[in-house]
């Protein structure tokens, strides 16, 4: 049989078998110019289609060179590969954007996805503090927004809003999980969440003295929120003492100095919200002394018996020029009169401040951080709570007196034009 | 290998476009290769020839006519053009495949066989080869003259390598039958 093979072999190098070199060298040059003449027809054809045959010459050429047998094996790798590209390059990509940015976004929501896999590796005891971090982050976001220079002050605000939102979502994220974790788990976050919870509610303040000028629902959304971060901190305080009892852990003397600290910044912040309030509830008596209050009885008077047609002279310190009220038809000017007394009469809210002023005066709070941490701090969160609703109301009707007045003026302002018009005419005639 | 992929490579350029200069290499590399495939064939260089150039422009033709075709290898597609055009060949002129008579009948080529002297023995081996089947004849020339692979082989005959192994070792058990009857 080898002998055969190698007959068979031999036979390949006889010179019979040979191609004439003569022949060989004239068939390539008729050939060559043959296939020229179509080679022009295909190189037009492709030259009006090159964008659509991109795709199909790459998978040709993957098609061509890679053997059938590894295209199974080598298919999933490229497809991870090109995943990991993708996802790198948009994580290269995102993590310098900056808020504005088209990846500001991926940024964001890329950040989402490194938390949720951060969380799901981190053990229970860790998770409190490791939610504190994201919050924190999310703090400096917000400050991020706040200071670019967006010039859409649509998107700002609403990249504002968002941003407060997630981050108001992590805060309370951080309370449920302390709230659940273990005594001995707690006991040790004093310090931590005591310092970053303070600084979260510092930027939000930040932010919303920021956002004051542009927008002032949203930078009143943002005190509010700074307010209520404030709140949560000395609660989550609160919760950790509370876990340290129960522990039966002591209070270092560092941390005793946090809570310290704490609270005493807790109580200037609430001194500083009397003075606030103390103010408002001024600007209200002002308005309730001032003319002002007369245009609003005049509309009152009007409202509940005039039809006629004719003119009243009104003393008034908001308007300069003279102002007139009409009852046009025997139409009501206006039904949110009526609502003025229920927010000028309000003689509970000035004892309400009375009350709060009296009880932040006497230092009560900082006299029982010497003694009692934990009731010292409960203290600080009652006191805060209730300036805190003290300070919305006498807020809230300041607004509405302010409104009401605003509204009342401008249709005091174009009813009275009609009348001065009617009688103009009537004189013509 | 490396020739496998330039091969590859070549083939790609004349699909995607119309490369006359890859053409000429790939005829360069498998002239003499198809020339011998169709002489031992045909026994006739005349007509070898003529087959051989229309073999070539065939596979031009197939190469740029489908560029989305992935050709394997090169090898395989030119060998079975030339089986085909083969097959034509013999319908068209009404011929029968040449038996070792007709080597005999034809005076020039078998002059040169003649020539050969001390080769009488692969002149023996190649008339004992003409008188096998088609099948047997092509894969022994394939495998042992043209040194193709057994997937190369699998390739241009349309059969697994499996059945081209079970089939070259028939071809070749039958081949040595015959060479010792003689």
């Amino acid at each position: 049989m080898k002998k055969i093979r190698e007959q068979l072999k031999g036979l390949k190098n006889e010179d019979v078998f040979q191609a004439r070199p003569s022949w060989v060298l004239s068939n390539k040059q008729m050939l060559m110019s043959q296939i020229s003449k179509t080679r022009l027809a295909v190189s037009e054809e492709s030259s009006e289609k090159k964008l659509s045959q991109s795709w199909r010459r790459f998978t040709h050429i993957y098609q061509s060179f890679v053997p059938a047998n590894m295209n199974k094996v080598l298919r999933p790798i490229l497809t991870a590969v090109m995943a990991l590209v993708i996802t790198t390059g948009g994580w290269v990509a995102s993590a310098y954007a900056e808020p504005g940015d088209f990846m500001w976004s991926t940024k964001v929501a890329f950040n989402t996805v490194v938390e949720q896999g951060k969380l799901a590796m981190t053990s229970e005891d860790k998770k409190t503090s490791l939610k504190l971090d994201f919050a924190t982050k999310k703090a400096h976001m917000l400050k991020q927004v706040s200071d670019s220079d967006i010039k859409d002050k649509g998107v700002k605000e609403k990249l504002l809003k968002q941003t407060s939102k997630d981050l108001k979502e992590q805060l309370d994220g951080v309370n449920d999980s302390l709230k659940n974790s273990t005594a001995k788990d707690a006991s040790g976050l004093v310090k931590e969440i005591s310092l970053k919870t303070k600084e979260i509610s510092h930027t939000l303040r930040e932010v919303s003295d920021k956002t004051a000028e542009d927008n002032s629902e949203l930078s009143l959304n943002l005190a509010e929120q700074a307010v209520d971060a404030s709140k949560q901190s000395l609660q989550m305080v609160e919760v950790v003492l509370e876990k340290k009892v129960e522990a039966n852990s002591e209070v270092s003397e560092e941390e005793k100095m946090i809570i310290k600290e704490h609270i005493t910044e807790t109580v200037n912040e609430i001194k500083q919200d009397v003075e606030k309030t103390k103010a408002q509830a001024t600007q209200i008596q002002d308005i309730k002394n001032s003319g002002t209050a007369e245009l609003l009885k005049v509309i009152e008077d009007e409202n509940s018996s005039s039809t006629s047609t004719e003119i009243k002279v009104v003393d008034s310190n908001v308007s300069s020029s003279t102002t007139s009220s009409a009852n046009i038809d025997g139409q009501s000017v206006s039904a949110e009169t009526q609502k003025n007394s229920e927010v000028t009469s309000s003689v509970d809210l000035s004892n309400k401040i009375d009350a709060v002023v009296k009880t932040v005066a006497n230092d009560s709070v900082i006299g029982l951080l010497e003694g009692n941490m934990l009731e010292a701090v409960k203290k600080t969160i009652e006191l805060k709570a209730t300036v805190t609703d003290v300070s919305k109301e006498v807020s809230d009707s300041l607004n509405k007196l302010q409104t009401q007045v605003q509204v009342e003026s401008d249709k005091l302002t174009a009813s009275t034009t009609t009348k001065i018009n009617i009688i103009s005419s009537s004189t013509i005639r | 290998m490396k020739a496998k992929y330039q091969e590859k490579f070549l083939v790609h350029k004349i699909q995607q476009n119309g490369d006359t200069e890859s053409f000429a290499i790939l005829y360069d590399l498998y002239i003499q290769k198809i020339y011998r495939f169709n002489y031992i064939k045909l026994s006739n260089r005349e007509e070898a020839e003529d087959l051989t150039s229309e073999v070539f422009l065939k596979a031009w033709n197939y190469l740029i006519g489908n560029p989305d075709q992935v050709i394997k290898s090169f090898s395989g597609l030119i060998y079975r053009i030339t089986r085909t055009t083969l097959v034509d060949f013999y319908r068209q002129n009404n011929k029968k495949e040449v038996s070792i008579d007709d080597i005999a009948d034809i005076p020039s080529d078998a002059g040169i066989i003649k020539k050969l002297g001390a080769k009488q023995e692969a002149e023996r081996v190649l008339k004992t080869l003409k008188k096998m089947k088609r099948e047997y004849q092509e894969i022994i020339v394939l495998k042992y003259i043209e040194e193709l692979s057994t997937s190369e082989i699998g390739d241009i005959l349309g059969k697994n390598i499996t059945n081209v192994r079970v089939t070259l070792h028939r071809a070749l058990k039958i081949l040595k039958k015959l060479l010792e009857n003689k």
